[in-house]
């Protein structure tokens, strides 16, 4: 008997060292059996796992209900587990290791005298956020589920809506010290395998100490980590996801973040929103063509006022001329330096607005507007049409769906006001060509950021109607193009 | 990176500009011409906004003299506090002196500036271009404001077109069979008036036509204009229609003669009746007035037909476009005396369009 | 699907390369050449010029059947041998190049006078050939999505004269035909300037992904290139009349004017920053061509290198050549001997391809 003990002591030793010997582990002994007992004892985390689910499933069964003498059954864990454990998700692990991580992960294990591997059950508990709607892409239409940060729910919300037999998790485990799971997932027969297997080998080169978000995924391993544009979207709403696993894109989901990400992104994802989608195709197309209208405006506009006052005068519609010097009369600063002090301090608001509580928050940004656009007018440091052209870009940036995509344009627009500055229009053609040689270039894992096809065009510009998406589109790599058939005879 | 922003940083430097509110905004241009024995002196008035406090706008003449009129520009930056620009021009105004010594100098300087406004609009005014910038006007900040209303509003009646823009006088003036004209205006007691129009040869003004000629000349040379026709039998009975006209142009050529039909397809809406009984309730009388419209109409033409041909040597009525198209260009052909030996013929058809809401 | 690895042309980029080959500062002075030796003609001129990339095409397509892989340089070397191939190559390299430096100061001119008079030339044409540059850096899938983006941007200034329609009349080009065949013979001779460029066919059609494809893709930018030309010969004489068109320098943009949109005060401003777009487009294909082709004849240095380094020679000759006079006296003397070059040139190797054995592994 005290063998048997030292035996599961040196175990459950081993193990609490692979944990870390000075958390929260709870060790459990208890006797199994009614004539010869037993030794076993159970380790868990506590607060990782459902204490609930380990006392009325694994312990009472165990302790109370054995009633034949097991000292003679071989494989004595391979017995209980499938005899009295009444635990569905269980297994026997030989690996130590093993044992230990999932231990971690909230399973319990359990740990037979005479045996020589663990019962590893899964009681995973702990509290975590109820499944909510995302603050962060509302929609009206649509389904009002997001992701939380639990990865076992995350991965069953996305199981839920897509059924097809192909749909396939691959775990990985990143990080060194955080070793959070990390789970890809895509549709075995869209996706292009070539593809799948460099960001596999991506995967697979991650080296990092710890792993918060999946930004952090984003960041090592994407290919232009000094561009100014985003190239990795994330999304909060698991019917997002799942559109885009149709496309033949891969996911990560991340334990503990909300967001999954999706890779290949191109640039044509930033400006869909989900609400595109649920309303009608008419209405759809109309907003999206705004919504690139305002990135135009965002880029362009105050560039050409900068240009159209400094340098080409004789461009300015005649009836604005008299307008426009009359409010420029006396005006201290430059238009250069004005516009981009009224950007700066609209900036901050739009920071500031972020940060403060919600009530103050509001307050601010609308009392700060005003009160300082309307005293930097009256102290003549902007001019009138000077704080327009502002107030216009800054309204237009509001309305690029994509928060890292807003601000992305926003640096160029800065950049470009600086290339008009020095050299009028050239400098806005030259910062144009730029922007469009630049993206020509970008290339995501053999993925073009932006690519033209013409079969494309429906979900770029405008939203054609649902039923008319025959194909996918073309600008992810896949390998089964055809989607649905046109069942419309229209 | 570093070699791209050096680079710019090397092209930044000598990069200049200036602000709007710094630049000279000229409204108007004029142009004079004084002969002194055989020394020609171009002046060249420019009319610019002065903004004054509490926002109002005046206007201010600046006058720059000199042989040529790239000189005129320096002796004008000597008055003026601010940087010339000749972009926003709305109006140029020639006087009648300086088109009739021939404006080919001139053209060539607004073809040459890549800047210049080509929708301005030119007229002739008689006596000085500088009087006419000069005067004021009531309501508008300057009088180019009101000469820019004038001529762009001019095309509601008496047939006038409104191409009358830089753009219009240059592709005019040297194309084979076209001519130009444009509005001749005046100061008189009560205000500018424009008062005929200025037919040039070329770009030599070489004669002005009255209003009366000026609208036939407009209904036979224009397609698609506007004015006012009227059958007056005496001070009581008359009545007048507003008429949209088409104009087609065919060209023969016989043993060397040439003979060229106008057609014109006029269409009409009556402006008052007081000359016709039933003309609403009667077929009859209706076919009978557009009967006697196409005559009066064809008459008016032909009255001044004659004196268009050849008071002016010139091919006032744009016919000898047609006939090169015709028959060949760069032959060498003058179109000017060409048309003075030639047949015109005018063939009007008048169709009543609208009537109007009642008879009285 | 995954492009990059190979680093080929689709049809659509290559399509549109080869249409940005040609289309450059030709456009905006084609109509006076034409016009003076064509007169009212000037358009047909241009249909017929465009004989000249079509026969090119025909002879790269001859070559391109037998030898799918292989480009200019290497045929040429294998037909003529190598000391005499590598000065017909050099002799292309210094085309491209001086093409690329003419193509760089005719924008340079345009661009001060319209758009931008108060920059020196060096300060327009330094930062405008930094963007070719950058391109040449990377690939040549880069330079094809940049002209396919660009040229969707760009295709609607080619339909934005109709606005002139309105106020010309057909009375301006008639009579058709009246001038004769000889002078429109002699119009189409003009042309040549403009539809030069299409050589770089026989650089770029082995670059291109599906061989196929190279009749369609070729002919549809040839089919472009002729309509874009004789459309804007067409509007400049239908509107400005053979009289007034020789007196603009750039009687496209005389054109652009002709737009009368409310606001606006002048449609030039948007028409020559959009065309400043289009040829830089044409600057960057040339560019690439000659980066590209320089990689091949000097095997040791790369195309990158070549991008940095020929950044400054082109710039150099770009600022010699000045303003439009002395440049279009230069163009006028080197550009006639080029094509006579190339016509020769090509056709002879052509020929000789055609009794050459195949590519190995060419399954023909």
């Amino acid at each position: 008997m005290d063998e048997r003990k030292v035996i599961n002591q040196s175990n459950i030793d081993n193990i609490k060292k692979l944990i870390g010997s000075k958390s929260e582990i709870v060790v459990r002994t208890f006797i199994v059996g009614n004539k010869n007992f037993l030794e076993a004892a159970i380790m868990y985390v506590n607060g990782l796992a459902d204490v609930d689910v380990i006392d009325r499933d694994i312990l009472k069964p165990l302790m109370l209900h054995v009633a034949e003498d097991l000292t003679n059954v071989s494989n004595i864990e391979d017995y209980i587990y499938k005899k009295y454990v009444a635990v569905s998700d269980t297994y026997v692990e030989g690996d130590v290791n093993k044992a230990a991580d999932s231990i971690k992960r909230g399973k319990t294990v359990i740990i037979m005298e005479g045996a020589s591997s663990f019962i590893v059950v899964n009681t995973t508990g702990g509290t975590y956020r109820a499944i909510s709607e995302p603050h962060n892409d509302p929609t009206l239409r649509g389904p009002k589920e997001g992701f939380i940060e639990n990865l076992e729910t995350n991965i069953s919300l996305l199981s839920r809506k897509i059924k097809d037999k192909n749909l396939v998790t691959e775990k990985y485990v990143l990080g060194r010290r955080s070793q959070t799971d990390l789970v890809i997932m895509y549709i075995d027969d869209i996706v292009d395998k070539g593809f799948l297997n460099r960001i596999r080998e991506k995967i697979e080169t991650i080296d990092i100490d710890s792993i918060s978000s999946d930004s952090f995924i984003e960041q090592c391993i994407e290919e232009h980590p000094y561009s100014i544009f985003p190239q990795v979207i994330a999304s909060e709403r698991p019917d997002v996801v799942q559109s885009k696993l149709m496309e033949g894109r891969i996911a990560f989901l991340l334990d503990g973040s909300p967001f999954v990400s999706t890779y290949p992104t191109v640039m044509a994802e930033f400006f869909q929103t989900t609400e595109d989608y649920y309303e009608r195709s008419i209405i759809g197309s109309f907003i999206r063509i705004v919504r690139l209208l305002a990135v135009f405006i965002v880029i362009t506009v105050p560039s050409i006022y900068i240009t159209l006052i400094k340098f080409n005068a004789e461009l300015i519609p005649i009836e604005f001329v008299e307008s426009l010097i009359k409010s420029r009369k006396g005006i201290a600063l430059t238009p250069f330096m004005s516009l981009l002090a009224m950007q700066l301090t609209i900036e901050f608001l739009r920071e500031g607005g972020l940060r403060l509580p919600s009530k103050i928050g509001q307050t601010l940004s609308v009392v700060g507007g005003i009160i300082i656009g309307d005293a930097a007018l009256n102290a003549k440091i902007v001019s009138s049409s000077t704080l327009l052209v502002a107030g216009i870009t800054t309204v237009a940036s509001f309305a690029i769906s994509d928060y890292q995509m807003a601000i992305s344009i926003r640096i160029i627009s800065y950049l470009m006001l600086i290339m008009s500055n020095w050299l009028g229009m050239l400098g806005i053609v030259i910062g144009w060509l730029f922007i469009i040689a630049y993206l020509s270039s970008m290339n995501n894992f053999g993925v073009p950021y932006v690519s033209f096809r013409i079969g494309d065009i429906k979900d770029i510009f405008i939203r054609a109607p649902l039923w008319t998406m025959k194909n996918r589109p073309e600008g992810i790599p896949h390998k089964d193009s055809k989607r649905q058939s046109i069942f419309r005879r229209r | 990176m570093m070699v791209v922003v050096l680079i710019l940083t090397f092209s930044f430097i000598g990069a200049k500009g200036q602000m709007v509110e710094e630049l000279e905004i000229p409204i108007g241009v004029g142009f004079d011409i004084t002969k002194a024995s055989s020394i020609t002196y171009n002046k060249v008035p420019i009319i610019v906004y002065s903004f004054e406090e509490g926002g109002r706008v005046a206007s201010n003449v600046l006058m720059g003299t000199g042989l040529s009129i790239g000189e005129t520009r320096e002796t004008r930056q000597l008055e003026s506090s601010r940087k010339f620009l000749l972009g926003l021009t709305r109006i140029i105004v020639y006087s009648e002196e300086s088109a009739r010594d021939g404006l080919r100098n001139n053209l060539d300087v607004l073809v040459n500036n890549p800047e210049i406004n080509d929708r301005a609009l030119c007229v002739i005014c008689k006596g000085k271009a500088e009087d006419m910038l000069k005067y004021k006007v009531k309501g508008v900040p300057s009088s180019a404001d009101y000469i820019y209303g004038l001529v762009k509003n001019s095309d509601q009646f008496n047939f006038m077109s409104m191409q009358y823009t830089i753009m219009d006088m240059v592709v005019r003036v040297d194309a084979e069979g076209r001519n130009v004209i444009l509005p001749y205006v005046e100061i008189t007691e009560n205000g500018i008036k424009i008062t005929g129009t200025a037919i040039f040869n070329g770009a030599r003004m070489v004669g002005k036509a009255d209003i009366r000629e000026s609208r036939v000349i407009n209904l036979l040379k224009e397609d698609k204009v506007k004015g006012i026709l009227t059958i007056q039998k005496n001070s009581k009975e008359y009545i007048d229609c507003y008429v949209q006209s088409k104009r087609k142009v065919k060209c023969e050529r016989k043993d060397g003669k040439y003979k060229f039909i106008i057609n014109l397809n006029l269409k009409g809406k009556i402006v008052n009746n007081c000359l016709y009984n039933n003309l609403n309730s009667d077929v009859k009388t209706l076919k009978t007035f557009e009967e006697d419209m196409k005559k009066t109409a064809e008459k008016m033409c032909e009255e001044y037909i004659n004196k268009i041909k050849c008071e002016y040597n010139t091919d006032v009525l744009d016919l000898g476009r047609v006939a090169v198209a015709r028959y060949g260009r760069g032959t060498g052909t003058d179109w000017n005396s060409v048309i003075c030996n030639s047949i015109i013929e005018v063939k009007v058809s008048f169709k009543v369009d609208t009537e109007g809401r009642g008879d009285y | 699907m995954d492009i990059e690895e190979k680093n080929l042309l689709t049809p659509s980029q290559f399509t549109f390369t080869l249409v940005s080959s040609m289309i450059g500062t030709g456009v905006l002075t084609l109509p006076n050449d034409v016009i003076k030796a064509a007169k009212q003609d000037g358009w047909i001129s241009c249909i017929i010029g465009g004989i000249y990339p079509i026969y090119i095409f025909v002879l790269a397509y001859l070559v391109s059947k037998r030898f799918p892989k292989s480009n200019l340089f290497v045929l040429s070397k294998k037909c003529f041998g190598k000391l005499l191939g590598n000065i017909f190559n050099v002799i292309f390299i210094s085309y491209c190049i001086l093409e690329a430096a003419f193509i760089l100061s005719g924008f340079g001119n345009v661009f001060r006078i319209y758009a931008a008079p108060f920059l020196r030339s060096y300060q327009v044409i330094l930062p405008i050939l930094i963007v070719p540059a950058f391109i040449s850096f990377k690939s040549i899938v880069s330079l094809g999505r940049f002209n396919k983006i660009i040229f969707y941007l760009t295709i609607f200034l080619v339909f934005m004269p109709i606005g002139v329609f309105k106020q010309s009349s057909v009375l301006n080009i008639m009579p058709i035909g009246d001038t004769g065949i000889v002078s429109i013979m002699k119009g189409a001779k003009e042309t040549a300037y403009s539809y030069s460029g299409i050589e770089l066919i026989f650089l770029l059609y082995p670059l291109l992904e599906e061989k196929k494809k190279f009749l369609k893709c070729s002919s549809a930018s040839i089919g472009i290139t002729i309509f874009v030309y004789t459309w804007v010969t067409f509007l400049a004489i239908f509107y400005l009349g053979i009289d007034i068109s020789p007196k603009f320098f750039w009687p496209t943009i005389a054109l652009a004017d002709s737009i009368n949109i409310p606001i606006i005060n002048s449609f030039r401003f948007i028409f020559i920053s959009f065309w400043a777009l289009v040829m830089i487009k044409g600057l960057a294909t040339y560019y690439y061509a000659s980066c590209y082709t320089w990689s091949l004849l000097v095997k040791r240095m790369s195309k990158k290198t070549f991008a940095v380094l020929i950044y400054l020679p082109i710039a150099y000759i770009a600022m010699r050549l000045g303003n439009p006079t002395l440049r279009g006296w230069c163009v006028n003397k080197t550009i006639p001997y080029y094509v006579a070059f190339n016509i020769i040139f090509l056709s002879v190797l052509a020929f000789l391809c055609h009794f050459k054995k195949g590519d190995i592994s060419e399954k023909n």
